[in-house]
């Protein structure tokens, strides 16, 4: 049996104490231990996505159920920018990534059925997202699970691409960010100078 | 697995349907390979066949998605041997093995040598002076900072650039810059732009400068791209094909190489008019020793004893520390360094070890890995106001010692070349001399405000990206490897142009004295 924890590590690496539970955006997260099997199921331990010379294109129904993820971050993140005018710039991005090889299908695919198996259970779109991306597993080998790819290769991938495309960083203030094209540097527009 | 399956070599001759053409042969494909490549097609009427022993490596938009997203290490494939590792000096992770060579990952610094530089023997005593000066290699800084893009300040004249113009005027101070710039002005420690080879035309700003997706920052890889659409009929590249032996006719004369072709196994050879190598201080230095013919007994240009000793690199600096209140969210947005102090590089510390050094200022952590770690936005927001990171890095100049040295391993390489063996030493000149630099790094960041206990620093030594010193250059023939025009001594048309032939390494980065090396050269060659 896997025990399930909540995540205080990285807080702690961010100096906060064990008391500071109130900077959650969603409080406790909770999976069923029913839904432990799946979401642990061992895929593989691999750098490469699984099945990299699988390419194809997303199904529409795939992609507007891997869009709702930065939907979620959108929201609980407060981020502004167009998100409809983001999510085509994210399939657009998508699609090199599962027509190209190494091809990402598969994994993207392996994510969506988790999200699903939460969905069906009967939570919102936004706690499977919460409990996706924030739960913690006492699993030694979690890197090598359904989850833990999911986590390495799909999440973690699409928010750090969201952040400078969809020009959510502006919300906190900056001007330019790793990985958005903020124009010459000629431009006033594209740092802050001293 | 490299199998020889033909003992005795392939031949075949570059420009053989190409009458009154100068065939050449350049080993390697990196910053000086590519300069080289195309001063000479543009100048002179000349057949180049160039070999390099890593693959080819196809740019695209995935690639920078996958940089973007993933902020993998894209050329970690590309890495040395990981069995050539010497604990005082490493190789693996600093150089690439792949069309392009080390620019695919380099940061792009590209300051001048100053003229002090080049007389380091006859001023502090240590080391070697060059055979030539800072004058005579000025013009080709100049073009070099040309064909490779620089940004920089034109009207700082330390060294003096005696009218030359950059390419592209300096980035503007960055917020965190002013931060920087107010400590080092109290502490009255000179600061300016930084020169960096990044295309005013091309860069979008965009902080994924190891993929630039629009090859702003200089890379040979690039450079060859074009070079190859330029004068396709003229150029041959070949990859995966590492140099094996330079074939020499009498002592003299080199007469072409034998290269391994990783496709087929094959060991196959060419003959050419000038042979130039160009494969970095390390495997330039091992080709000439694993050359060793009966003239040439302990290597080519050898006879005195040099090739492949006086190993120098440039010992690290850095220090960071974390300050408190950031009203103004400063965050490193320019994506690659804009200030630069080279107070430290001066006659007056070159007795003890010269020194730049650069500076940035960041949020203590990037807004997707707080994010992932389920961080709120209002903590975000009042952590972001709070404090700033605030980092220090330089680096410093090593003296050469006689006794740190490259020499030929006893395994082979995936590429089928002996192992690397490095044996370098500890000297407490240049540590004494990093630890003093650490301790200035830690009095600007309390000047600039950071909370003594969060300040942290650290010291990493030379690598294999600023190797240098190993075919150094000298007038006589019983001071080194290479003469002036960098020809082998003793020999008519065989030429190094790596950061091998440095005498001395100075404090700043080298590749743009390489760069001004490798014009001079192909000039000197054009007009023999």
């Amino acid at each position: 049996m896997n025990k399930l924890i909540i995540n205080r590590r990285q807080f702690l690496k961010i100096g906060l104490s064990s008391g500071a539970l109130a900077i959650l955006p969603f409080g406790c997260v909770k999976v069923s231990d029913d839904d432990f099997s799946e979401l642990l199921k061992f895929i593989s331990d691999s750098d490469l996505p699984v099945n990299h010379q699988h390419t194809g294109e997303l199904s529409n129904a795939n992609f507007d159920m891997l869009s709702t993820l930065c939907k979620y971050i959108n929201q609980a993140w407060e981020l502004t920018g167009d998100l409809d005018e983001y999510l085509d710039r994210l399939k657009g991005d998508l699609y090199f990534k599962t027509m190209k090889e190494p091809s990402y299908l598969t994994e993207y695919e392996h994510a969506i059925e988790l999200v699903n198996l939460l969905v069906k259970r009967g939570e919102s779109v936004e706690q499977a997202w919460s409990s996706l991306l924030f739960a913690t597993f006492g699993d030694e080998n979690f890197e090598s699970t359904k989850l833990g790819r999911a986590r390495n290769f799909v999440f973690s991938e699409i928010i750090t691409h969201q952040i400078p495309i969809s020009e959510g960083f502006k919300s906190f203030g900056l001007v330019n960010y790793r990985g958005y094209f903020g124009g010459p540097y000629t431009s006033p527009d594209s740092y802050r100078r001293g | 697995m490299v199998i020889l399956v033909d003992p005795t070599p392939r031949q075949t001759a570059i420009g053989e349907d190409k009458h009154n053409m100068k065939s050449i042969i350049i080993i390697g494909s990196g910053a000086a390979a590519a300069l080289m490549v195309r001063q000479l097609l543009k100048t002179g009427d000349c057949q180049i066949t160039m070999f390099e022993a890593g693959p080819d490596f196809t740019r695209g938009y995935r690639k920078w998605l996958d940089f973007l997203m993933r902020e993998n290490n894209l050329y970690e494939k590309f890495w040395d041997d990981p069995r050539v590792e010497n604990e005082h000096f490493g190789l693996r992770g600093s150089r690439l093995f792949m069309k392009g060579g080390t620019t695919n990952h380099w940061g792009g610094l590209t300051p001048r040598f100053k003229p002090e530089d080049f007389e380091l023997k006859s001023r502090t005593g240590f080391g070697a002076d060059w055979s030539i000066n800072y004058d005579d290699l000025a013009p080709y800084y100049a073009k070099a900072e040309i064909l490779m893009g620089i940004t920089g300040d034109s009207n700082n004249d330390d060294p003096p650039r005696y009218g030359a113009k950059y390419p592209f005027p300096p980035t503007s101070f960055t917020l965190g810059d002013i931060l920087i710039i107010d400590a080092l002005k109290s502490l009255d420690i000179s600061y300016g732009h930084m020169s960096i080879a990044r295309n005013g035309d091309r860069c979008i700003t965009t902080g994924t400068c190891n993929y630039c997706p629009m090859n702003a920052r200089y890379t040979a890889l690039y450079d060859l791209e074009q070079l190859q659409i330029e004068y396709g009929n003229k150029l041959t590249l070949k990859t995966e094909s590492p140099v094996t032996k330079i074939r020499m006719d009498g002592k003299k004369s080199a007469r072409g190489v034998n290269f391994l072709n990783l496709k087929t196994g094959a060991l196959e050879s060419m003959e050419a008019e000038d042979v130039i190598v160009c494969s970095g201080t390390i495997e330039s230095t091992k080709l000439l020793l694993v050359s060793a013919n009966q003239d040439w007994p302990d290597g080519i240009g050898n006879d005195s004893g040099h090739l492949g000793r006086h190993l120098m690199g440039h010992p690290v600096m850095f220090a960071f520390g974390v300050r408190p209140g950031n009203p103004d969210k400063i965050h490193q947005e320019l994506g690659f360094d804009s200030l630069i102090s080279r107070h430290f590089d001066s006659p007056e510390y070159q007795p003890k070890g010269k020194m730049w050094f650069s500076g940035s200022v960041s949020l203590p952590s990037s807004l997707e890995r707080q994010i992932l770690s389920n961080v709120s936005r209002a903590y975000m927001n009042a952590k972001m106001i709070s404090e700033m990171a605030i980092s220090l890095g330089g680096e410093m100049e090593q003296f050469e010692h006689t006794e740190n040295r490259v020499s030929l391993g006893s395994g082979t390489t995936r590429h089928g070349l002996p192992t690397t063996k490095i044996e370098v030493g500890v000297h407490e000149i240049n540590l004494k001399t990093q630890r003093e630099h650490v301790q200035t790094f830690v009095k600007i960041l309390k000047t600039a405000g950071c909370k003594e206990d969060s300040i942290e620093t650290g010291a990493l030594n030379p690598d294999g990206a600023h190797a240098s010193g190993t075919c150094r250059m000298s007038i006589s023939d019983a001071d080194g490897v290479v003469n002036t025009n960098l020809k082998v001594h003793g020999t008519d048309n065989l030429y190094v142009c790596s950061n091998a032939v440095f005498p001395s390494i100075a404090a700043a980065n080298p590749t743009l004295t390489l760069g001004a090396l490798a014009i001079r050269l192909s000039e000197y060659i054009s007009k023999k």
